[in-house]
């Protein structure tokens, strides 16, 4: 594993969000939504971290979570070694950890001009006068490859890709350690995509930030982070260094959804593994492992123990899966279970 | 407490244009401009009146009940007095209790019905009961009951009509509230540090802005109504000040000298109105809004 | 559809409460003492002792309150401060006046509003619907009271078609004299309110036609004139009767100046009279069945709505 021997940025530990599901007229509790169980990851300065799953993984609770827009039912976030989950002062939070958002347009007040928006963390802070603040954000617009004179200019009347940029030169304002990404490129049109991703990847390099970066887009995250996470229903089932995870995932799930990505040869024929079934509902998480019951290789012991994430082989990434090793080796090998139904389409 | 869907749709936030555009559409609806010209042509004769009004509108300027001529354009009323100085200053009297009662509203509710919506919770219950609570008298009577109480005096009016007003700003900043705080925005306002306070004033009620405009402009529209009505049975503007509502009910009295003394003060009134609703339906229409309907802020004879 | 009810029913209740609480603080919101407010400034020493015990002013003020309450649901709200006769005998008097009146302005608002409405929802440009439009926003404007004016000006004093002065003669002992009698108001009542309906129909009925499954009418080949009734005007009119419903609720007490203008023996003139001479037993009971009133309309009209239109009640 290539991680730096300095201690991590951001360390999440037995993350756990459920949110109550109530009825009837008093809202008494009749269930809740397993958003987020038990997860944990590091958090390097300067490197990035990408969270990938479905819709429905927890991906995005996980991350507004860690930034402390919602409140987690139990388990801990550490900045620098410091706890701050639970934190009532926001604010101080706020400094160290920034956000970017999926959509460009929704993100940004739209009754103020560019440099207003990306000035607000500094009002809000109250940091500097007005004049400085405005030359702050003037520069920030500057390393973001937005002209000053641009920067008059009301959302609306910007690109997706130049607003997305906006919303990271406004993520920048207040000098952040870590930034969290939720999809922020999935808005955006293909082409545009690239410029957005390499910006960040040079911002990256110039200001040391730390980027946890949420997406469902295997590609992207593939281009842009160093180490993958990945999530299904509430939980990490793999994380480990990029390459390794995309080379050699460990995890059905993980081997799915690399299998689902397109490769640009025409020539190359794979085999798809097909998952069975749908999402199980997160209000009811399957027993055992909560992949049993998409999984093709699935065993009894799935269902009666669940798999921790630990280090199961020798290429040193984390996977939570009893036969990890003994899957090692299959990877586009296609074992269908009879009953199968196929979600995305093809071949039964 | 209601919110059928056929009573005014929550309004939505207000998509924020550069200023000019809204002006520029503002410019192309009819009623909007008709309106505007002559709520203008009001507030100036208003604000002018003493440079307009011919005579005092207390003193005696002639004899009794004449009806229109060269030099009491409107005529006399049962006093002497020139009606046409009466008029113009009871310009003044309307426009004042209108922008006082729709400013005092507007003070009042914006803030709450924000933090009625932002908050949620127990201030919002409580919020809405007292709201649903006075929205359940009709305007007029509401109005009536408070000035029975404070007594009268256009203070008390505007007072009255005001307090009236306040729950439909209440509804209407709160429903646009609700409908923007889970905007990505707001929630990048929180990602940012922001306190409540200033998420809710500085970042949301900005945005709410358009509605609220247009509910100000209807509240002037329907203050106006409410005070003449009210002077009109005599619990409005004490005599001898000019009010409209106040003229037409001495009016009565004298149906066969002087018919004009009851047709006069209405066309003011009338038209003043009708200015202020096309002036709203205009601001509605450039911004885009659906605004409420003026059955939900009571005005009625 | 039951926890619906129930939800209503239970923001329904605090509201009551409020408003029993706000009626009942009306007597002493007056300056000076509450009893003398409750009996008038011509009472005997023994009435002002009497009320000052019904009132219960020397016990706390909680038990002050329920003691009124106590009163209120055994409708005792005491007698007049005017005329000392039983308040409740008073409102009750005047309760089906109030209600032929706010009926029969009701059927003229629609009757205006139906024709006019329909016709600017089919011809959006035309210069008929701009006429319409104008009529509309002077609907809205004119004050009532003022139409009502220039109607006895031109209808009773010059042309003695109608009475100048309304009494209110009960549809089912003479249906011409009701008539006669009660058109006037109900003219001026029925074209402000016409104002605010043909408004409704209009958008409603326009947005009915953008709908889809109009075309789909269209396209099976059924003849405009059915396209707009049974199927748009259908859609149409169930925001149109819930608004319409609503503004019953509005009328109850709102009519006050037109009924004074006519001199109409409705709840309006009722309080009018109470409010100029300080009856306030008279105030108080007359406000607070408008409140309560209201209150059930808007609370029937609700359900109803829930009833026809299921989307309303998952929200």
């Amino acid at each position: 594993m290539s991680a730096p021997s300095l201690p991590p940025v951001l360390r999440v530990s037995n993350l756990v969000k459920h949110f109550p599901i109530r009825r009837g007229v008093l809202g008494r509790q009749v269930g809740a939504v397993h958003a987020v169980d038990e997860v944990s990851f590091e958090l390097y300065s300067g490197r990035s971290l990408g969270l990938v799953g479905e819709s429905g993984s927890g991906k995005t609770t996980t991350g507004r979570t860690v930034m402390g827009l919602v409140q987690p039912t139990s388990g801990t976030v550490e900045l620098d070694g410091v706890r701050v989950t639970g934190a009532s002062d926001r604010r101080q939070l706020a400094r160290a950890m920034s956000m970017v958002f999926q959509d460009p347009l929704g993100s940004l007040n739209p009754r103020l001009s560019a440099i207003a928006n990306v000035a607000e963390p500094l009002r809000v802070h109250r940091i500097g006068s007005a004049a400085e603040r405005r030359q702050r954000a003037i520069d920030l617009l500057g390393q973001v490859g937005l002209r000053a004179d641009q920067g008059e200019r009301v959302p609306a009347e910007f690109s997706g890709g130049q607003r997305q940029r906006i919303g990271i030169a406004r993520a920048l304002a207040l000098s952040p350690k870590v930034m969290l990404l939720d999809e922020p490129a999935s808005a955006l049109d293909v082409s545009v995509q690239a410029q957005v991703l390499n910006l960040l990847r040079d911002l990256q390099n110039q200001l040391g930030v730390a980027f946890l970066f949420i997406s469902h887009d295997l590609s992207v995250v593939r281009h842009l982070c160093d180490r993958v996470a990945v999530m299904y229903l509430g939980k990490i089932v793999e994380v480990g260094d990029r390459d390794e995870v995309y080379d050699h995932p460990l995890h059905p799930y993980t081997k799915a959804l690399l299998s689902a990505v397109p490769i640009p040869d025409p020539d190359l024929r794979r085999e798809r593994i097909v998952l069975s079934g749908d999402l199980p509902s997160p209000v009811n998480p399957p027993s055992g492992c909560r992949f049993r019951t998409r999984c093709a290789w699935a065993q009894d012991i799935c269902a009666t123990q669940e798999p921790e994430l630990r280090t199961r082989t020798a290429g040193g990434q984390l996977v939570a899966c009893h036969f990890a090793a003994e899957l090692a080796g299959v990877s586009g090998a296609r074992v269908v279970r009879p009953d199968a139904i196929d979600p995305i389409g093809g071949r039964p | 407490m209601t919110a059928t869907p056929a009573a005014p749709a929550a309004p939505t936030q207000s998509t924020p244009r550069r200023r000019s555009t809204v002006g520029r559409k503002f410019l192309h609806t009819t009623p909007g401009v008709v309106g505007a010209v002559v709520l203008l042509l009001m507030a100036i004769v208003a604000i002018a009146a003493p440079l307009i009004a011919p005579f005092d509108p207390l003193l005696r300027a002639g004899s009794a009940l004449q009806g229109p001529n060269a030099q009491h354009w409107f005529g006399t009323d049962e006093l002497g007095r020139d009606l046409f100085s009466r008029v113009v200053y009871g310009a003044q009297l309307s426009l004042e209790t209108a922008v006082g009662a729709a400013a005092f509203a507007c003070l009042v509710g914006l803030p709450l019905g924000v933090l009625s919506g932002y908050l949620g919770g127990v201030v919002d219950a409580i919020v809405m009961r007292i709201t649903d609570f006075v929205l359940a008298v009709p305007g007029i009577l509401f109005a009536l009951v408070v000035v029975a109480i404070l007594g009268s005096g256009v203070l008390n009016l505007t007072l009255a009509i005001g307090i009236g007003a306040i729950p439909a700003f209440i509804r209407l900043a709160r429903a646009s509230t609700l409908s923007l705080r889970e905007r990505e925005y707001v929630l990048a306002a929180r990602s940012m540090g922001a306190s409540r306070f200033d998420i809710m004033f500085r970042t949301v009620t900005p945005n709410i802005m358009g509605p609220i405009i247009v509910q100000i402009i209807v509240t002037a529209s329907v203050a106006i109504l409410v005070a003449a009505a009210l002077s009109f049975i005599g619990l409005g503007t004490p005599p001898p000040a000019p009010s409209w509502g106040g003229m037409l009910q001495t009016s009565r009295s004298y149906l066969y000298q002087q018919v004009w003394y009851a047709v006069l003060p209405g066309v003011a009134l009338a038209v003043t109105i009708a200015a202020l609703d096309g002036v709203g339906r205009g601001m509605q229409t450039a911004l885009g809004t659906r605004g409420p309907g003026r059955a939900k802020v009571g005005g009625m004879g | 559809m039951g926890s619906y009810i129930l939800r209503r029913l239970l923001q329904f209740v605090p509201v009551l409460i409020l408003a029993s609480i706000a009626v009942w603080a009306i007597v002493y919101a007056v300056p000076g003492n509450p009893a003398l407010a409750l009996v008038g400034p011509d009472a005997t020493p023994q009435t002002i002792a009497a009320a000052e015990h019904r009132l219960g002013l020397d016990k706390p003020v909680m038990t002050q309150y329920f003691l009124w309450v106590g009163h209120a649901v055994q409708l005792d709200f005491g007698n007049s401060a005017i005329n000392g006769e039983s308040v409740l005998s008073q409102l009750a008097s005047r309760i089906p006046a109030s209600l032929q009146l706010t009926l029969f302005s009701m059927l003229i608002g629609l009757l205006l509003a139906l024709p006019l409405g329909i016709v600017a929802a089919l011809k959006p440009r035309s210069l008929v619907t701009k006429v319409i439009n104008f009529y509309q926003a002077a609907a809205l404007a004119i004050p009532t009271f003022w139409v009502g004016i220039l109607l006895i000006i031109g209808l009773a004093v010059k042309k003695h078609m109608f009475p100048s002065v309304s009494n209110y003669v009960s549809l089912w002992s003479d249906p011409l004299g009701a008539f006669k009698n009660t058109f006037l108001p109900a003219l001026c009542l029925g074209i402000y309110i016409s104002g605010i309906i043909a408004r409704f129909v209009a958008a409603s009925l326009r947005d009915s036609l953008g709908q889809d499954f109009i075309r789909t009418a269209r396209a099976k080949g059924v003849p405009e004139h059915a396209v707009v009734s049974r199927h748009a005007l259908r859609n149409a009119l169930l925001p149109t009767v819930t608004v319409v419903g609503l503004q019953i609720g509005e009328f109850l007490g709102g009519t006050v100046v037109t009924e004074v203008v006519f001199s109409y023996p409705g709840l309006g003139r009722l309080i009018y009279t109470a409010v100029t001479g300080r009856d306030y037993p008279i105030i108080q009971a007359a406000v607070l069945f408008i409140v309560i009133a209201f209150l059930l309309i808007n609370l029937i009209v609700d359900v109803l709505y829930a009833y026809l239109d299921p989307r309303v009640r998952l929200r």
